[in-house]
């Protein structure tokens, strides 16, 4: 199961940058597939990029907002919205887990060797704020003369945008690096510094910042496919949360904001059956570990 | 409860974005200025580059695209110094919502130089990969594209030095 | 376990996102997602 999850990751992150031909062409892939957005991360300046950012998607309708209502075009965001919600509904989280390059990248740099560490764990409310601030506040309501935002998000904080494009983009076409200023410099910054803290902690960008993993995580709970915990059946050993990319300690419940379903820990950390899951409350078990609750010292 | 708590955040997100469409103000923004901005075809545009033998900056924008809005009055500016002068400057929007997206701001700008629509198709005939992109042309032919906003000074520098002959007759 | 609440939400939210996402096709939001994306965002990367 482990290693089809990496399969499906590696698909996902070529699905969604498939226009390998950008080396020859030193643009970016113009097709009609950007109209549609991808479920993961994936910066839409990224010269292989094949499809649209929701994130981006969704700043840039939010902070054109006014002028298009005023030319009598009523694009608020609707689409985008939809699309994150239908696949909320449909799985909550699981998009970060299974088809997110930006998450994928994360987990390989992460198996680098070194001590790891935690993270405190107010901190993964920070990309609730993310999300409030700078992709649906700032962008709708900080306007200039003429009526339109800014996509904040994108601009200031985005390290996947400067991963992706950024630093590619300066690379294929160098009139660009003539347009190097503060901005970019702070965001390669925000990079390095995220760089090495994949390192050390585990997602930190999908865990503190990223607001497409705050979106999807609002429907962890009301999703169609759903994680059960069997609370007779667990003994606590934690090896779930010492495996869990995110961290999550999943024997304090189920659906937890940061459960991006991989089903790692259902898979390869629990011996005793504890994890399983639903898809609209028809009850799937297939861990891999079978075992009877296991014998602890006091009956032996 | 928590469901609940959840669902109350998406209602209220909903809801933040309904009030901010209501709050719009539906004033219209400007009665149709003298610059109309006018359908071109990426035939039409390739003939204007033919034409033209001295220097022509044809300026691809979106409205959408901050850097392009902010670059407008600097070759508006250039317009009104160079213009006599022999430089032509023209803009082109490739806004996907017709020539009525470009339009407000090319009236509250008070731009004077010609303002064209050319939509997604000028993006693809032309592989326009970034905006704004300023096309430099001369004696028929395209001969630089610059990409991005640049600094005032770099484009009068480059203005000047393009101008050459066709300013001296 | 409160499913049959769970089930109607879900059924409920489904078609509720389906009828945006149709909404937003229908006034043409794919097109303006795919002029901003089809061009370079400068100041999205961070440049200009």
């Amino acid at each position: 199961m482990l290693v089809f999850r990496r399969w499906i990751q590696i698909a996902a992150t070529l699905l969604s940058n498939a226009f390998l031909l950008f080396p020859l062409t030193r643009n970016l892939y113009q097709g009609r597939l950007k109209s549609i957005c991808v479920p993961g991360l994936n910066c839409y300046s990224c010269p292989a990029a094949t499809g649209a950012c929701p994130l981006g998607a969704m700043q840039s309708l939010f902070a054109n907002i006014r002028p298009s209502i005023q030319a009598g075009r009523i694009h608020i965001g609707l689409y985008v919205i939809g699309f994150l919600g239908l696949i909320g509904t449909l799985i909550g989280r699981m998009p970060c887990g299974w088809l997110c390059p930006f998450g994928f990248f994360q987990e390989l740099v992460f198996k680098i060797p070194s001590r790891k560490y935690e993270i405190p764990r107010i901190l993964t409310a920070g990309k609730y704020v993310f999300l409030g601030l700078f992709v649906i506040i700032l962008p709708l309501f900080v306007v200039d003369e003429f009526g339109y935002g800014q996509t904040w998000f994108c601009k200031y904080v985005c390290a996947a945008g400067t991963l992706e494009a950024g630093i590619p983009m300066s690379g294929l076409q160098p009139q660009l690096r003539h347009l190097w200023g503060w901005l970019f410099f702070n965001k390669v910054l925000i990079l390095l510094i995220l760089l090495v803290l994949m390192v050390f902690i585990r997602r930190p960008f999908c865990r503190m910042i990223c607001p497409l993993g705050a979106i999807y995580s609002l429907f962890n709970r009301l999703s169609i496919f759903k994680m059960v915990y069997h609370p007779d059946k667990c003994v606590h050993c934690q090896q779930c949360y010492k495996n869990c990319p995110m961290g999550v300690r999943f024997y304090e419940g189920a659906n937890q904001p940061d459960c991006i379903r991989c089903l790692k820990c259902m898979q390869e950390s629990c011996k005793y059956g504890a994890i399983s899951f639903e898809i609209a409350g028809i009850q799937l078990e297939m861990p891999r570990h079978k075992e009877e609750h296991p014998k602890v010292m006091s009956d032996i | 409860m928590k469901i609940y708590m959840r669902t109350a955040l998406l209602i209220a997100i909903m809801i933040t974005l309904c009030v901010c469409v209501a709050g719009l103000h539906s004033e219209a923004w400007a009665e149709t200025g003298k610059n109309t901005v006018i359908p071109i075809d990426p035939k039409g545009l390739e003939a204007i580059i033919k034409n033209r033998d001295c220097p022509l900056l044809i300026v691809a924008m979106a409205s959408w695209c901050a850097p392009c809005r902010a670059e407008l009055p600097t070759l508006q500016k250039l317009h009104e110094t160079y213009g006599a002068k022999g430089l032509k400057i023209i803009g082109v929007s490739l806004d996907v919502g017709g020539p009525s997206a470009i339009q407000p701001l090319v009236d509250k700008m008070n731009l004077t130089f010609p303002i064209y629509w050319g939509g997604e198709k000028v993006t693809t005939a032309f592989g326009i990969s970034g905006i704004p992109l300023i096309m430099v042309a001369k004696n028929g032919k395209i001969i630089e594209n610059i990409l991005g906003r640049r600094p005032e000074k770099v484009l009068i520098n480059k203005v000047v030095s393009l101008l050459g002959e066709c300013g001296s007759k | 376990m409160p499913k049959g609440i769970y089930g109607k939400i879900n059924f409920y939210l489904i078609a509720f996102f389906i009828l945006l996402i149709l909404f937003g096709i229908n006034t043409g939001e794919t097109s303006a997602v795919w002029e901003k994306a089809v061009s370079l965002c400068l100041s999205c990367m961070g440049i200009g």
